[in-house]
């Protein structure tokens, strides 16, 4: 079937225009990237759009709007909704998230559309979710990866785990950062921010404990030289709440509530001396390879995802005082260094036209082919003793990738 | 005789409540502690493991203050409360000596098969699931099983604080309701006197400053009277009309630290282990994985016997009595299929904390290190 005539939907984001989220970021390039070649639809949340704010179209995208939320306990009759829309018109269906996965084994079953699910982050392991949301999701990732055509793996760590876990390769497509901007800091810009003046070290993400918030609070408050500007959402949780009242008045601290102006947020993170990333969960994280792009020095928790997104060439800390550590036995001259190297590392891999080039191929493959590619050479089906007897013994017995 | 049997049972409450503190104090001099052990064990201080005997020394008090009370205790609690003490002594043993689990099971099928010579065995019962014909070897065999079985199910089953006190109350005071109903006075006042003694020790074995333990001897001990008495109590109830009601409510109350047992040993076997080998597969630790705090644990347990007596009556009433064992075979089959994904999740929690750790050596953030 020649790609212009396909019919591609894009499943489990809130929605286009972006406002939010990876995934919405990711639905925004995808849309950009290959909306000539591919007839798309992206479902969106009619909770996130109101009726007065509901484009039908974004650029050649359909836009098709739903009445349920996209994330929580809705995202599971959001996406299953979406997907039996999907069915009645769609050739592909790009799903993203594995809330609406239990739906799968019946579409194989009565349909042939041809399903790309990507599995994210290892959702079910991340302590922010209930114990039947874990369990669920657990679940799911499995229906999902066994009843998919192919998976998508954000990072090769996850990449590992699928293979270890299903036997299957995972696809590993990353995210884009060239959305990301360097903003010229101007006169109002240090009136409103003074810390622009002097080199400063900058962290955004979510208030939560697996984002290791605490831990890079107290390392930066025990320092004077480099203040830490930290964006995230403090009043969301008592968590945050907790952690904004005993540190807010520490010198070397400024935590600010979330931007969602692209321009200020680009603004703070493209002019930083230094990006501390704290994630240590969720495969590779869209704030961490946009900080990459602006070819900021990076100092990231040495955590699988994080080493694999910056290809082990970051600096990395384990605690608290390996962090001091870095920031006290590195020069600004290293710093840059670093920089310059996760800037080329962004720059190869990192941009949006190469990741919908990682799509484009993907859905072409998925449609070509009914079987999922595993791990295990064909040849190791043949068994030991007859490999031997051929003289391939060695082949019934390598390791495998992820054994590395 | 309700009076009776409820002022035993208060009485037994009472005693049980305080003779511990003195008992405590005794156990510190004599050492008779439950000490840690970091692998199985999920309490890090030394207890005293008084509750068994504190139990059964209030029990047997109250059935010699009742010996000439109008039938409430007769040959079957003589017999009964002589095999659970032969048990609790070597319970006691085992707290102090830890022996080796087969002297253990030898002394438990002992007791199991005195029961039977003392006539305490399943007969009736067979006739109301359709198997009269079973050859009395055969009857021989499951009624032994069924002791050994039990005992071991509710030992199995002590592993955090409060479980097993709890899961022996409610299935006292089930036996007490329904032998008092068939008018097995005797099983009753037994039933009541265990049901007193338990609220008691669970007062203390739930508190943080006077925690004690029942032990391997209280558990052997009430673990046997438990299994005596539902073979008292189903054959008389197997007599009833009502008998469905009174076999399923039973298998109800008993099913899930039985079923339990079962499935812990079957998946140690298929594994090429011994069923006796320690571990920590039991359904209480895997509960544990989800919430660490014992009492959430337990009163999940509860709730789940609850909800599987509650919905097999039903079911007993409505379809008889494969009606209600269908049903108590369901909720718990839908237990364990939770039970294993959670197990696999926990498994798979650690595979990935490993991959996640990957690297980590090889790149330590020494600031001499990582300049290449």
């Amino acid at each position: 079937m020649p790609a212009s005539h396909q019919k591609l939907a894009i499943i489990g984001t809130v929605g286009l225009p972006a406002k939010y989220g990876g995934f919405e970021t990711l639905a925004n390039h995808l849309v950009e990237q290959l909306d000539e070649r591919y007839d798309i639809t992206v479902y969106c949340s009619g909770k996130q759009y109101p009726a007065a704010d509901r484009p039908s179209r974004f650029r050649n995208a359909r836009l098709h709007y739903l009445p349920l939320e996209a994330n929580g306990v809705q995202s599971i009759p959001y996406d299953s909704w979406s997907i039996l829309h999907a069915l009645f018109y769609a050739d592909v269906l790009l799903i993203l998230g594995v809330a609406g996965a239990w739906i799968l084994p019946f579409v194989r079953l009565f349909t042939r559309k041809r399903i790309i699910i990507s599995i994210d982050g290892i959702e079910w392991k991340r302590d922010k979710w209930s114990w039947p949301a874990r369990m669920y999701l657990y679940w799911a990732e499995k229906v999902a990866v066994r009843y998919s055509h192919c998976d998508i793996s954000d990072n090769e760590s996850i990449q590992d785990y699928t293979a270890l876990r299903y036997g299957s390769l995972s696809n590993v497509i990353e995210y884009g950062a060239d959305h990301t901007l360097q903003v010229a800091v101007e006169a109002a810009d240090l009136e409103r921010y003074p810390f622009l003046a002097q080199p400063y070290a900058f962290k955004v993400c979510r208030i939560e404990p697996e984002n290791n918030v605490e831990m890079i609070l107290r390392a930066f408050s025990r320092r004077t030289d480099l203040p830490l500007v930290m964006v995230g959402n403090w009043a969301k949780s008592a968590f945050g709440q907790d952690l904004k009242d005993r540190y807010a008045a520490a010198p070397n601290l400024v935590l600010l509530d979330p931007i969602y102006d692209q321009r200020e947020i680009d603004l703070l993170r493209g002019n930083a001396s230094l990006y501390v990333h704290g994630h240590s969960a969720g495969g590779t994280n869209p704030s961490l390879v946009e900080a990459m792009y602006l070819a900021l020095p990076i100092m990231a928790f040495g955590v699988s995802y994080n080493r694999t997104t910056t290809e082990g060439k970051a600096l990395y800390f384990a605690t608290e005082a390996d962090l001091l550590d870095l920031l006290e036995n590195t020069t600004a001259e290293d710093r840059r260094a670093v920089g310059k190297r996760m800037g080329e590392i962004a720059d190869r891999r990192y941009r949006w036209e190469v990741i919908a080039r990682k799509y484009d191929a993907l859905v072409q493959r998925a449609c070509r082919s009914d079987r999922k590619i595993s791990v295990r050479p064909a040849l190791q089906g043949f068994g030991a003793e007859l490999l031997t007897e051929h003289g391939a013994g060695h082949l019934a017995t390598h390791h495998l990738f992820y054994e590395h | 005789m309700l009076l009776r049997i409820v002022a035993s049972g208060l009485l037994a409450c009472l005693l049980v409540y305080v003779m511990v503190p003195y008992l405590r104090r005794l156990a510190t001099h004599l050492n008779w502690l439950d000490v840690p052990n970091v692998q199985r064990k999920v309490h890090a201080e030394s207890i005293p493991l008084v509750g068994g005997a504190a139990m059964a020394l209030a029990i047997l008090g109250c059935v010699i203050l009742n010996a000439g009370g109008g039938g409430s205790v007769t040959a079957l609690t003589a017999t009964l409360l002589l095999g659970a003490t032969v048990l609790l002594v070597t319970g006691l043993v085992d707290d102090k000596l830890d022996l080796s689990p087969l002297v253990k099971l030898f002394a438990q099928a002992g007791c199991a098969y005195f029961l039977y010579l003392r006539g305490l065995r399943f007969d009736a019962v067979f006739d109301v699931v359709n198997m009269g014909g079973l050859p009395d070897a055969v009857r021989q065999v499951i009624s032994v099983l069924f002791v050994v079985g039990v005992v071991n199910a509710y030992n199995l089953i002590d592993g955090i604080d409060g479980l097993a006190g709890s899961l022996f109350a409610v299935a006292f005071a089930w036996f007490g309701a329904a032998a008092f109903y068939l008018g097995a006075y005797d099983i009753a006042l037994l039933s009541a006197l265990v049901l007193g003694a338990s609220v008691a020790f669970l007062r203390y074995n739930t508190s943080r400053s006077q925690k004690i333990f029942m032990g391997d001897g209280g558990s052997l001990f009430l673990g046997y009277l438990l299994a005596g008495c539902t073979i008292g109590l189903l054959e008389r109830g197997a007599t009833e009309t009502s008998a469905a009601v009174w076999l399923v409510g039973t298998c109800a109350v008993l099913a899930l630290p039985v079923l339990d047992e079962l499935r812990v040993f079957a998946e140690r076997m298929a594994a090429g282990r011994s069923p006796l080998y320690a571990d920590r597969t039991h359904v209480h630790h895997i509960l544990l994985q989800i919430d660490s705090a014992h009492r959430s644990v337990r009163n999940w347990i509860l709730r789940i016997v609850f909800l599987t007596f509650l919905l097999a009556l039903a079911a007993s009433v409505l379809a008889g009595v494969w009606g209600g064992v269908a049903v108590i075979l369901l909720c718990v089959a839908a237990l364990f299929a939770v039970l294993q994904a959670q197990r696999s999740m926990h498994e798979r929690r650690e595979e990935l904390r490993m991959l996640e750790l990957r690297g980590s050596d090889s790149a330590a953030p020494k600031s001499a290190g990582w300049q290449k």
